[in-house]
């Protein structure tokens, strides 16, 4: 019980409100605007009007579908996710497991590293991981240029630090019981690994492979320095596409950009409840 | 725990996997880029050029525009963590409780992290537009509706990096509120009884049931919050190019155009280190703090 919440005064509903309004004020009216005929989005600005889409249209929802290739984005986009996501849960899970198990030497040691590594962020090595991914271009002839492109865009993302330490924290409050009975039968770490802990790790793997899923979907820049061809653009960099030929028709990006969010809004829905809380109890700290 | 098996050959079987895929996608282009940034290079020569010694290091630090960078990103993280995570905290504090109107405002305010900063970028381009011929953006169009005077916003060198820094607040709080929120259900109630038993006031609950109790997810808000800032990139790129007269080039966008315009790798490599070299000083820094306060409280 915190201490706001016996100061009830009247006013602190209303207040809420308010201030509820002014934080999604943007959001409605991004939504009311593609909703409405492109040549009123900006003649509406003067007024409470440009909150309601009217007169009602689809027509910008019909200019997005046609401008953004918005099937070829999808598909890149969901590839890149779930190649990450899928990928990461057996590495970052294998690796982990291993932390929170077994013992080996230099084990604490190389786990300190890792946990440092995790404020590394992306941009810092973005140009260098650029030259590195480019000694293996000779590749595109075998595989062709998209999945060439896919596989640029996901592999260097699946393993990750904040994952394994984030498994390991759930691994390590697991009770052993069930693995030491399974390792007196003579079942091997591997078999333990997949056959046990992974299974029983769901909500913290629900968690990862949601970060995993948010973070890459908007991915922005390293798409916009390895993308080349049109048919491997991903649903963040698709958003170029309606500014390459005038007129800029404003209301399609905006319907655009709703439709690329809906995914996420719906991921965000299923899952923030888990996500909070395993970051603010994961004891990440100095 | 099991004395006596060797546990080794499972652990390098179940470490090799991500061992390896870090060794290739971050200690490799992470060397490389120590490398490049000692050799001269650009974009399209196939092998690396000659070494140059610190030159680029130098060329880096004399050069303007990455000052003018460095500045603007520090600037932008200065204004962003405090104002961010206190209102974060606020907000938590608000909505952490019963009562429908507090649902409303959680949801409302969680609402803007579920867009991309793409998508935010976009949008505030667009919100922000100045009065022309075409008309204006919504928040001039109010203004001009309640009688006040039209703002350039981010035409203006004076005003540009100040907008990014509201709708990147605006975009980022509600995700560090659930966080606070979530670390606020960690206190248990036990301490405010005992607290409002002892006739400690709201005030001096805060000071010290509550800050005391979130004290490790506030160290967590703050670093995460601080790398967010420091890697500032979409917004400037998306919305005003850098300009108006580089007024909002951030690093990373230095980096970049180093990079891909200027094409040089050395350059850009040396700006790369350098950056890596301040994100570490700076963590490092805000955890000490954290441990010593952490200890004195």
């Amino acid at each position: 019980m915190s201490a706001l919440r016996r100061t009830s005064g009247w006013w602190q509903a209303p207040a809420a409100l308010l201030v509820a309004a002014l934080f999604i004020a943007p959001v409605v009216w991004m939504a009311a605007a593609s909703l409405k005929p492109n040549a009123r989005i900006h003649r509406d600005v003067d007024s409470l009007r440009s909150f309601l889409p009217e007169p009602f249209t689809l027509e910008n929802y019909s200019a997005a579908l046609a401008r953004s290739h918005l099937g070829t984005t999808l598909v890149n986009t969901l590839v890149v996710v779930v190649v990450i996501a899928g990928l990461g849960v057996l590495v970052n899970g294998a690796a982990a497991f291993a932390f929170a198990r077994l013992s080996f030497r230099g084990r604490d040691w190389l786990f300190g590293i890792l946990v440092a590594s995790i404020i590394l962020p992306i941009e810092v090595i973005v140009i260098p991981l650029f030259m590195t991914v480019r000694t293996s271009a000779f590749a595109m002839d075998y595989l062709g240029e998209r999945p060439w492109t896919l596989a640029a865009l996901s592999l260097p993302f699946a393993a990750k630090a904040f994952n394994i330490f984030l498994l390991r924290q759930h691994f390590l409050s697991h009770p052993r019981a069930l693995e030491e009975a399974a390792l007196l039968d003579g079942a091997g770490w591997i078999t333990v690994f997949w056959r046990i802990a992974l299974p029983n790790a769901k909500p913290a793997l629900v968690t990862v492979v949601l970060l995993d899923f948010v973070v890459h979907w908007n991915d922005f820049l390293w798409p916009l320095v390895v993308c080349q061809g049109q048919d491997t653009r991903t649903v963040q960099l698709g958003m170029g596409n309606f500014f390459t030929q005038p007129p800029i028709s404003w209301g399609a990006i905006l319907a655009y950009a709703l439709l690329i969010t809906a995914p996420l809004t719906l991921a965000f829905a299923v899952g923030q409840r888990w996500l909070a809380k395993s970051i603010a109890t994961s004891g990440l700290r100095g | 725990m099991n004395a006596g098996r060797r546990e080794w050959p499972a652990a390098v079987l179940l470490l090799a996997p991500a061992a390896l895929l870090i060794t290739l996608f971050v200690l490799v282009p992470a060397a490389a880029m120590v490398n490049t940034s000692l050799h001269l290079q650009s974009l399209t020569a196939p092998q690396t050029g000659p070494a140059a010694g610190l030159d680029n290091y130098r060329a880096v630090i004399a050069d303007p525009d990455f000052r003018s960078a460095t500045g603007n990103t520090a600037f932008f993280a200065v204004l962003v963590v405090p104002v961010q995570t206190a209102l974060a905290l606020l907000l938590a504090l608000w909505v952490d409780g019963p009562g429908w109107w507090r649902r409303v405002l959680r949801l409302a305010v969680f609402i803007p992290t579920t867009l991309s900063l793409t998508v935010t970028a976009v949008l505030w381009k667009l919100l922000y537009e100045p009065a022309g011929a075409a008309g204006s953006g919504l928040i001039n169009g109010l203004f001009q509706a309640v009688g006040i005077a039209p703002q350039p916003f981010l035409t203006s060198p004076h005003q540009a990096l100040l907008c990014i820094v509201f709708m990147s607040i605006w975009q980022g709080v509600g995700f560090q509120m659930m966080i606070f929120l979530a670390g606020l259900q960690t206190i248990p109630d036990q301490q405010y009884e005992a607290a409002t038993l002892d006739g400690a006031g709201s005030s001096r609950q805060f000071l010290h049931v509550t800050l005391p109790g979130i004290a490790p997810t506030l160290a967590v808000v703050v670093t995460v919050t601080t790398i967010f800032a420091l890697k500032l990139f979409v917004q400037p790129y998306l919305m005003t190019h850098g300009g108006p007269l580089g007024t909002t080039q951030s690093l990373v966008q230095y980096m970049v155009r180093a990079a891909f315009t200027h094409r040089d790798l050395g350059l850009a490599c040396a700006a790369g280190v350098l950056f890596l070299l301040a994100v570490g000083a700076v963590t490092v820094g805000q955890r000490l703090l954290a441990r010593r306060w952490e200890a004195a409280s």
